[in-house]
């Protein structure tokens, strides 16, 4: 048989390979570390000097959910660590995003939750407006002649968090998530060159290099380039300790463990912070929680998990229920510990306090020190790039094996 | 449409009917209230999204209605959002003077302007006069009348190359130029050979030998040929991990779905 003959085989064979070595390893979820490349570090340099500066962040959301699979990690870093930091944020929305401004507002309410920030003084949201360079050129001039009002329909003036910007150049950084060339390059024609902007961008995979141009010369300080830039910057917030600041939301009640969580929270037995909780809870979610244990599965509305998570909150912004001489009984990890001796000292209660709750609850909390969703998606995107690499490696040495075959036969 | 493709179409919406049945009854999807927009949402997402792969494994009259629905649904939408975005929230508005202090509003619009508290240079002519040209636009759905369309084309053409012309070859000429243009032998920070030369050097000689490659005036033979061959290697290579990075993204959107299948949709994966 030739070598040559794997070349016949049905591709729909290479499609269910693929399929399989992404959704293998999803089953088992295995995050992997990595190290973030100095274009994302000048990102994170890049927000995080513009906030200690008492500068605003300026970004534009130009995803919809064709790109969300790359795109929402990217944001949803971004918006945690301008949060955790206390900076401020406006958020517009141009072409490209029209039909993901849901998802948009739900990530940024998500985030702001996380941290305790309110809409209107810590960010707020410009709709979709159509156009795409002469928005650019517009926001350089005036912010408010291009967007007098917000998504609620509030005059931008009224606004805490926009009130004294009146246009791109008043912003600290300015970050772009988008999906083509064309509308990075319309950012560095119309805005970052006439205005010196501080400017980072993240983008698709398949952008990626086209991109990485700007960023020799200077025009872009900070890119996140496809899943692997959302990755570096997670992994760049776990290690600065973003994730351990965050108070609980509903996303962190864990769906596979509902049950038993419920069974603990309405234990009559219970005694100390099981009851704290459950006597913080309205009488709509205790209900809500005995109908989860009744029905044997999670079909707890999004008004019971905030409720819960809220009381939660309480919890560990409290020193009543945790009294500081039991904070000892969180027993933080070796990276965990040497944080709050550094540069997280000043919230080092607050972070033991979520520690004790999550320890007390168990799987049934999602940690505040997990990988987020692209550390977790990169260990079977990375498989199934090394499948086709493989595969294509192995193509290409049959195809030679066979070649160098027929020609030693035609010479005899 | 054929029988079959009616008859495939049919029997794929009874095995999702069924299988998101079988979803609700043991609780992997919940179903809240008599009508559940949200639930119901991700089950057709789901049909959608698996007849939209069947693709792949042949053309088929599946694929063809999700396309359609895709292509119909997407221009639907854009067409409100536009229409709420520009005309309702910008172009109404900004006209309401004219309802107001009738032709006033147009024989001195920055007077008006100024009484409605709304100070712009050009009062009402600011929108009146972009959203005539947009109208003047339609006028190519007409034989007769097409010629009226190349006047706002114009305008559009000259304000885009007097405005692009001197920013493009700011941002994408001269800057570039610029970054090519650094010291080859020491490092601008430690005066001393450091990696960045190295990478500064490694790309001054992929730039002129990929500029010898696309010069086509002299033949490519002997040194110049040499120099050439490089320039296809450059190419080469930076085509390479341009696909690379295309296959990786690409390899995301996947998992972007595959996670909705059976994340959102089946509740497998946790």
């Amino acid at each position: 048989m030739k070598l040559e003959s794997i070349f016949d085989v049905d591709r729909r064979f290479v499609f269910v390979g693929i399929f399989l070595a992404l959704l293998i390893p999803m089953l088992v979820p295995y995050p992997l570390p990595c190290k973030p490349n100095k274009d994302v570090e000048n990102m994170y340099i890049g927000i995080d000097d513009a906030i200690s500066r008492g500068k605003k962040i300026f970004l534009s959301f130009e995803y919809d959910p064709t790109g969300a699979a790359e795109q929402e990690p990217m944001a949803r870093a971004v918006m945690r660590h301008i949060f955790s930091r206390g900076g401020k944020a406006v958020i517009m929305c141009k072409s490209g995003g029209q039909q993901g401004q849901e998802m948009h507002q739900q990530l940024l309410a998500d985030c702001a939750q996380e941290y305790g920030r309110s809409y209107g003084a810590d960010y707020c949201y410009l709709p979709y407006k159509p156009g795409s360079t002469n928005l650019v050129i517009n926001l350089g001039q005036s912010l408010r002649s291009t967007w007098p009002q917000d998504v609620g329909g509030t005059d931008l003036a009224d606004l805490e968090v926009t009130r004294d910007v009146q246009r791109l150049a008043d912003f600290g950084y300015v970050m772009i998530i988008c999906s083509s060339l064309t509308t990075v390059v319309d950012w560095l024609t119309y805005g970052q060159g006439p205005y010196n902007l501080n400017m980072g961008f993240g983008v698709l995979g398949n952008v990626t290099p086209d991109v990485a141009n700007y960023t020799n010369s200077g025009q872009i300080k900070g890119l996140l380039g496809g899943l692997i830039g959302a990755a570096q910057y997670e992994q760049i917030l776990l290690d600065k300790g973003i994730n351990l600041m965050r108070r609980f939301s509903p996303a962190d009640l864990a769906s596979a463990h509902m049950v038993s969580f419920c069974s603990r929270l309405s234990d009559p037995e219970a005694d100390g912070l099981g009851r704290y909780v459950w006597d913080a809870l309205s009488p709509a979610t205790q209900a809500a929680v005995r109908d989860v244990i009744k029905e044997g599965y999670d079909n707890l509305n999004a008004a019971a998990k905030t409720d819960i998570a809220a009381a939660l909150n309480r919890v560990i912004m409290r020193t009543d229920v945790i009294p500081d001489a039991e904070l000892s009984k969180a027993k933080p990890g070796h990276q965990v510990a040497s944080l709050l001796d550094g540069q997280l000292k000043e919230r080092a209660p607050q972070i033991l306090r979520r520690l004790i709750v999550e320890k007390e609850f168990g799987k049934a909390l999602v940690a505040a020190q997990s990988a987020g969703q692209a550390m977790t998606w990169m260990t079977p995107q990375s498989i199934a790039h090394v499948v086709l690499i493989v595969a294509i490696l192995f193509g290409n040495a049959c195809y030679l094996y066979d070649r160098a075959r027929r020609k030693k036969h035609s010479q005899i | 449409m054929k029988k079959n493709d009616l008859l495939l179409i049919g029997g794929f919406a009874l095995v999702m009917a069924v299988i998101n049945i079988v979803l609700v009854a043991t609780h992997r999807l919940h179903w809240v209230g008599r009508f559940d927009p949200k639930t119901l949402g991700t089950m057709v997402a789901a049909a959608i999204t698996i007849a939209v792969m069947s693709q792949l494994y042949k053309d088929n009259a599946l694929f063809k209605l999700a396309e359609h629905m895709l292509v119909g649904s997407a221009l639907a939408y854009g067409l409100m959002v536009t229409w709420y975005a520009m005309w309702v929230t910008e172009i109404i508005p900004a006209l309401s003077p004219l309802k107001t202090y009738g032709w006033q509003a147009v024989v001195h619009p920055m007077k008006i302007a100024e009484a409605a508290n709304k100070p712009q240079l050009l009062g009402v002519w600011s929108i009146f006069l972009p959203a005539v040209l947009g109208l003047m636009m339609y006028t190519r759905l007409n034989k007769k009348y097409a010629w009226i369309s190349r006047i706002p084309f114009a305008i559009m053409i000259g304000f885009g190359v007097g405005l692009a012309i001197p920013n493009e070859i700011q941002a994408n000429l001269l800057k570039q130029l610029q970054a090519t243009m650094v010291d080859l032998w020491h490092d601008p920070m430690t005066h001393q050979y450091s990696w960045n030369v190295l990478f500064a050097q490694i790309a001054f000689v992929g730039v002129m030998a990929t500029l010898v490659y696309f010069f086509f005036s002299v033949e490519h033979k002997g040194a110049f040929g040499a120099v050439s061959r490089v320039g296809v290697w450059f190419l080469m290579i930076a085509f390479g991990a341009s696909f690379g990075y295309t296959v990786q993204g690409r390899l995301s959107l996947l998992l972007g779905r595959i996670n909705y299948l059976f994340h959102d949709w089946l509740a497998i994966v946790r």
